[in-house]
């Protein structure tokens, strides 16, 4: 069972803008994320939510917009492909109703970052929340600290355990891929195309070799690496228990 | 299909379809008839005329060669007598005027041979005259040529006479206007009738209509309604019959979150009731579950295959992606969650929301029978394209195999409370594909689904 992070000096303080017109989620949500320390606005329409996205323009206000479809005044698929055409980077995670795998994949396209269908488990929006930060922090060579992993992206030096990892470029992508994903599945598929991204063309048994090596120098570590056999592969922390 | 246009009025249209011809054969029917009136009078006049004339050729008598008309004064007058028009006559040899007014012509136009005489018309005494010539020719003198002119006045009567027989002719047309008027008022009154017949009914009533008093010719019309509300009574039928057991299907979840509170609220400390409400959690889930998959039959409902989209896909993909969907709840439950694929994609036309719903149910009925430790196997197959999801769970018995794909039926070692609706999605989903599905014993005891969709397959759910 996962436990909330600790607060480390690595991780900022999350501030986040919720797009959701149903009360009582938005309700519970503020109160679950401010009990975890995040900073949380909730908004009603696209309307109000263009308004505080712009009421402190140029200075990046928020770090993660939790965006809800059915919106009253508007489809929220095609507010974020009108937004994103600006270029704002703010990682966004839909909400929505539509459980089919077209709306989805809408979604994916329109730039939303992460998908999540009504009614959802609370902590599995939380973590999702938390990867789509620490897939921001890894993409932008960030420090990140996940579990007892401190990863430092501007140094290219991981930590597990407080012990350091002597890992050679290609595994310390993939273990911030794997990071970037955690705890859930990082399909195989996506860390082929993340790879062949960084002009690494690999076959995928490429990069399971890459997969392998890392998961030899975790050995004995509390960091492991499972592989979902065609699937792909997810990485397990120890935790740190709270306070 | 043909562009939208104003519906036709039918009483219009058989209205047209019989007035017209009506019409038309009547006036054709009446200027033939006055035209061989006309022509028979002029013929009729003629003769009279010509006969005239030869009545008084009979009197020209020679004497030594010179011909003299020997006609007695009473019988001139009887000859020239008319109430209407003005009669002239001559009679000349060689150019002599031997009786009567000289100067009629000696020819002229519609010249028309009637019994050894001729007639023609021409002008005299500055009136248009119809004129009669018998010419004598004896062998031994001078021909002799009897005229006789007679003005139109009578023929112009007799043709004015003639329109007379044309008002029995419009007489008809209106007595058999009026008839056709009635007559298609009448065919087309059942038509209303029959309209507001049905229209009295309850506006939600669904019951067959009946066809006594029906022309035969409508009798399809009605066999088309009746059976188009037969379809719609079974589709309310199919929906109700579902929104009950929807309804059900929640009911009892929802009990069980009922009672789960009330004995939360009851708990002595806060350990025991979040235990209580981590139960509540898992039930909660559960019946999130049942929401999609109902709404999933829903979709795949015939009334909805219409708007199905069939597109080329790779199943290697979609099994990727419903796989990666579940590997958390596989991992929670330590559960070796494997995809075994050739190394290219897998082609089959579908509709990859569908098969990826199919797939979704195989694997969560695969994720809640198998337990700790076990392992399930998804695989995907090319020629034929092939997806099955085997797991190392109990097994389902011989004898339920086929009733677990019925809908809301749940085999003996059935856990948990999940609603007995996987299978009958993955079937109806199978079947809209014309795949075939097969439930076996997989190489660990347990069971092994395999959805098997046909080679070159030609889908045509889209039936017009």
């Amino acid at each position: 069972m996962r436990r909330s992070l600790r607060r480390s000096p690595y991780s900022a303080v999350v501030r986040l803008l919720l797009v959701e017109d149903d009360v009582v989620i938005a309700r519970e949500l503020l109160l679950r994320w401010g009990s975890r320390g995040w900073m949380a606005q909730a908004r009603a329409s696209l309307v109000a939510a263009e308004e505080a996205l712009a009421s402190k323009a140029g200075n990046p206000h928020y770090d993660l917009i939790v965006l809800d479809l059915g919106l009253p005044d508007g489809d929220g698929v095609e507010w974020l492909t009108r937004w994103r055409r600006d270029d704002r980077r703010i990682p966004v995670i839909m909400l929505t109703a539509r459980d089919r795998i077209a709306d989805r994949v809408r979604g994916l396209h329109s730039g939303a970052d992460d998908y999540l269908v009504k009614p959802f488990d609370p902590d599995e929006l939380d973590a999702r929340i938390e990867a789509v930060q620490r897939r921001g922090q890894v993409s932008r060579g960030e420090r990140l600290q996940y579990g007892r992993i401190t990863w430092l992206g501007d140094q290219g030096i991981a930590f597990v355990d407080g012990q350091p990892l002597e890992l050679m470029p290609r595994e310390f992508e993939v273990l911030g891929l794997l990071l970037g994903r955690a705890p859930r599945l990082l399909p195989k598929r996506w860390l082929v195309d993340a790879l062949a991204e960084r002009n690494l063309n690999l076959a995928d048994s490429a990069a399971e070799v890459y997969v392998s090596r890392l998961r030899r120098k975790l050995a004995g570590s509390s960091a492991t690496i499972r592989t979902l056999r065609g699937f792909g592969y997810v990485l397990e922390v120890g935790v740190e228990k709270d306070g | 299909m043909p562009g939208p246009r104003r519906a036709r009025w039918l009483k219009v249209d058989l209205l047209l379809r019989l007035l017209l011809p009506l019409l038309v054969i009547v006036a054709a029917a009446a200027g033939f008839g006055a035209y061989t009136a006309q022509q028979l009078t002029a013929r009729v006049y003629d003769r009279w005329l010509v006969d005239a004339a030869r009545s008084v050729a009979a009197q020209v008598r020679f004497e030594q060669g010179a011909a003299a008309l020997d006609l007695p004064p009473i019988a001139e007058s009887i000859l020239l007598f008319d109430d209407n028009d003005r009669i002239y006559f001559s009679v000349e040899q060689g150019g002599r005027l031997i009786a009567g007014r000289a100067g009629i012509p000696l020819a002229g136009d519609n010249e028309s041979r009637i019994a050894r005489g001729t007639a023609y018309d021409s002008s005299f005494d500055g009136q248009p005259v119809r004129v009669a010539r018998v010419t004598l020719e004896p062998s031994d003198t001078a021909a002799v040529t009897v005229l006789i002119a007679e003005t139109g006045l009578k023929r112009e009567h007799s043709a004015q006479e003639l329109v007379t027989i044309m008002w029995p002719m419009l007489a008809l047309v209106v007595a058999a206007g009026l008839s056709i008027l009635l007559a298609v008022r009448g065919a087309v009154r059942p038509l209303q009738v029959i309209a507001s017949r049905w229209n009295e009914r309850s506006p939600v009533s669904l019951q067959p209509v009946g066809d006594e008093g029906v022309p035969r010719e409508l009798l399809p019309f009605t066999a088309a309604l009746n059976s188009l509300l037969a379809r719609i009574r079974g589709l309310l039928a199919r929906e109700r019959q579902f929104a009950a057991v929807a309804a059900h299907q929640l009911r009892t979840p929802l009990a069980g979150l009922q009672l789960g509170l009330a004995r939360a609220a009851k708990a002595a400390d806060v350990e025991q009731a979040r235990a209580v409400i981590g139960e509540l959690s898992q039930a909660t889930e559960r019946t999130a579950r049942i929401v999609q998959q109902l709404l999933a039959l829903g979709r795949i409902d015939p009334e909805h295959r219409g708007d199905m989209n069939f597109v080329d896909c790779d199943l290697v993909a979609v099994a990727e992606d419903v796989g990666a969907a579940y590997a958390d709840q596989a991992l929670a439950k330590n559960v070796d969650l494997e995809l075994a694929a050739i190394d290219r994609p897998v082609s089959a036309r579908v509709v990859p929301d569908l098969v990826a719903e199919a797939l979704a149910n195989l694997l969560d009925n695969a994720l809640c029978y198998t337990p700790a430790g076990g392992r399930i196997l998804v695989e995907v197959h090319a020629h034929p394209a092939t997806i099955r999801v085997s797991d190392s769970g109990p097994g389902i018995a011989e004898d339920e195999r086929e009733a677990v794909f019925d809908r809301f039926v749940r085999g003996r070692t059935a856990r948990g409370d999940g609603s007995g609706l996987g299978l009958a999605i993955v079937r109806e989903i199978a079947a809209l594909h014309h795949a075939g599905v097969a439930l076996t014993d997989s190489a660990w005891g347990g069971t092994s689904v395999t959805i098997e969709f046909a080679p070159a397959q030609r889908v045509d759910v889209r039936s017009s």
